[in-house]
């Protein structure tokens, strides 16, 4: 069911400093949203900042929210954002990456108002009930290839929705984010692309489609609001790669393989979102209650 | 198009993408995965399939195909859409 830990290991456990490389300062691994919406040419880190402004306001966070969950907390750039940023007093987030955790812990080591566990969403228990839930291209990991294809999807989305559910306040609002799947291309050389994406760089990961996303809310969220962020993705992996290639030298030297698995891995990316292959969505869902 | 044809056209071009490989017998109760096919395989197939049959096959319906039965059903539903 989803990735084990042995898959994120896979995708997240090259090494924190090689990711450091080539994400942004915050290292945030998800979709920028560019206030430049004719060019995407603001500068890349306000424009991670802005998608998490964003994704703040569709969870509803401000001066009266007292807690806020990350499901998926990847390197910790949104537990650090609502701890520092907005405030907010009481902020705890998982990933099942031990490297990622790693990174969590030792960035928010002076801030008591973060916590961070090394676990799957499948295990764990909330202490209690928080004022907002947060969840940023973790979803990709709920559903493997193989539950897709025995139509499991929207059945596990909607076990992942119910979850985030019952460890939220009635009446809050849920910030999510997902990498979604739309055409499927035909051609040899571009499954080619693929198949390396899928067993190199994301094992039994798989990006859901957006009418699952919604179906499977029911009866725990209704969408509010929906966008979508192809080309601001577009961009963001054009950074990323465009930075790979800055540290081409260091990283060859450092972690062998790894410069030409990311390369074709991102290089895949940029026709994926040109494409409309894969796309970007973001979610204000309101708990049904 | 006979559903008989469309199983085997299905062999054949299994066994072009997966050259190299020793499929098993193909039938329309076979499970793609137990065959040896990955999803990025089925896709080259299905793609030479459509291309072939001049269908095309909604994005939507592929990550449920898990038999080659399925896949003659929903070629011959949109042929007979079509």
């Amino acid at each position: 069911m989803g990735s084990s830990q042995q898959d994120v290991e896979v995708s997240y456990g090259v090494s924190n400093e090689f990711f450091q490389l080539w994400l942004d300062e915050r290292m945030n691994y998800t979709c920028a949203v560019f206030k430049d919406r004719e060019n995407y040419s603001d500068n890349f880190e306000a424009a991670q900042d802005n998608k998490l402004r964003i994704l703040s306001e569709f969870a509803h966070i401000g001066p009266h929210t007292e807690s806020v969950l990350d499901i998926g907390c990847g390197w910790g750039a949104n537990i650090e954002y609502q701890a520092l940023v907005n405030k907010v007093p009481d902020v705890h987030g998982f990933t099942l990456s031990p490297e990622q955790h790693k990174k969590c812990a030792d960035r928010t080591k002076n801030v008591p108002s973060v916590t961070a566990t090394c676990q799957n969403y499948l295990h764990y228990e909330a202490p209690k009930k928080f004022d907002a839930v947060m969840s940023i291209c973790m979803v990709e990991h709920v559903v493997s290839p193989e539950d897709a294809r025995a139509g499991r999807a929207v059945e596990l989305y909607r076990d992942y929705f119910r979850r985030a559910h019952s460890w939220s306040k009635p009446g809050t609002y849920f910030g999510l984010q997902a990498i979604t799947r739309c055409n499927v291309p035909r051609k040899k050389e571009d499954l080619d692309d693929l198949r390396h994406a899928t067993y190199v760089i994301f094992p039994n990961a798989v990006t859901p489609r957006v009418e699952d996303l919604i179906v499977a809310a029911n009866p725990y969220y209704e969408v509010i609001e929906m966008h979508s962020r192809r080309f601001d993705y577009h961009k963001t992996i054009w950074h990323w790669r465009d930075r790979l290639h800055k540290n081409e030298g260091l990283v060859k030297e450092k972690w062998p393989g790894a410069f030409e698995d990311y390369d074709r891995y991102l290089t895949t990316c940029l026709k994926a979102f040109e494409n409309n292959w894969q796309s970007l969505h973001q979610f204000s869902l309101k708990r049904l209650d | 198009m006979s559903e008989v044809d469309i199983l085997s056209m299905f062999n054949t071009i299994a066994r072009q993408v997966e050259k190299g490989k020793d499929l098993p017998t193909i039938t329309r109760e076979s499970k793609i995965t137990a065959l040896g096919i990955d999803s990025v395989s089925m896709m080259e197939i299905i793609g030479v399939m459509e291309d072939e049959l001049d269908v095309s096959i909604p994005d939507e319906k592929l990550a449920r195909l898990q038999t080659v039965g399925d896949i003659e059903t929903v070629i011959r539903e949109q042929r007979g859409n079509a």
